[in-house]
């Protein structure tokens, strides 16, 4: 086991009321499983999960990417710049 | 001085290229004259700026919010991207976030080339991919005092589209 933290922005972090979530996971997670367990975990931003990118490191990162013990994930809901 | 530029290109302060995110009003003049060397036959510059009306509502300011290290790490991207496509001789991308006033600028790009399709095409391009890539949000603070973080997709305000 091992814990994951994921950074929030925006929307989901004004709707969690934090910039980050915590929550333990099995060593190998995939952003696939981060995605499903961060919904059950803040339900009222299930939506915007869904539709949102994941990025490991500063680099966005596909549904299969397996996260290792010292990565920074972060919630990328769809992006508005400019 | 004007031998100085020719010969401290590599130079921080004299180097023609430069990406920032800050939090205060942008230079544009400042930016145009960074990008303006010798050989450029063109420079283009873009703004973004706020807008007090969009679709028929009035927005009151803009405050935008960024992940700071991966957009400064997606706006070095860009720039490198962008240097490989067109002989880009000048580039300014600068990103500003916090509260951001109606006609005040919150993104600037600024191409200088020897000619002017590529400082046209590299710019639209830099200023479109920044709109998709780079992770930086904007809320909208409408005159009816309400807030609304901005995240195309899901409808006009989020938190109605999540129960």
């Amino acid at each position: 086991m091992s814990t994951i933290r994921v950074r929030l922005f925006a929307a989901a972090k004004e709707t969690a009321g934090r910039p980050t979530i915590e929550f333990s996971a099995e060593s190998a997670t995939s952003i696939a499983d981060i995605r499903s367990r961060l919904s059950n975990e803040l339900p009222a931003l299930a939506g915007l999960i869904a539709i949102s990118r994941f990025a490991v490191n500063d680099r966005y990162v596909s549904d299969a990417y397996s996260v290792s013990a010292n990565d920074e994930i972060a919630l990328i809901p769809p992006v508005s710049g400019g | 001085m004007v031998q100085a530029v020719f010969v401290s290109v590599g130079s921080l302060s004299r180097s023609p290229f430069m990406i920032d995110i800050v939090d205060s009003p942008i230079d544009s003049a400042a930016l145009v004259a960074k990008v303006t060397v010798a050989e450029a036959g063109a420079v283009v510059l873009f703004l973004g700026t706020t807008r007090s009306v969009t679709h028929g509502r009035e927005t009151t300011s803009l405050d935008y919010e960024c992940y700071p290290e991966m957009a400064r790490a997606k706006l070095a991207e860009l720039e490198s991207l962008a240097r490989e496509r067109w002989p880009i001789l000048g580039l300014a991308l600068i990103h500003r976030i916090g509260k951001v006033m109606p006609t005040e600028a919150s993104v600037a790009v600024a191409v200088s080339t020897a000619h002017r399709d590529a400082a046209f095409e590299a710019g639209k391009w830099l200023i479109d991919t920044l709109k998709e890539e780079v992770p930086i949000w904007k809320r909208e603070n409408w005159a009816d005092g309400t807030t609304e973080w901005v995240h195309p997709g899901i409808g006009p305000n989020p938190k109605n589209g999540l129960g």
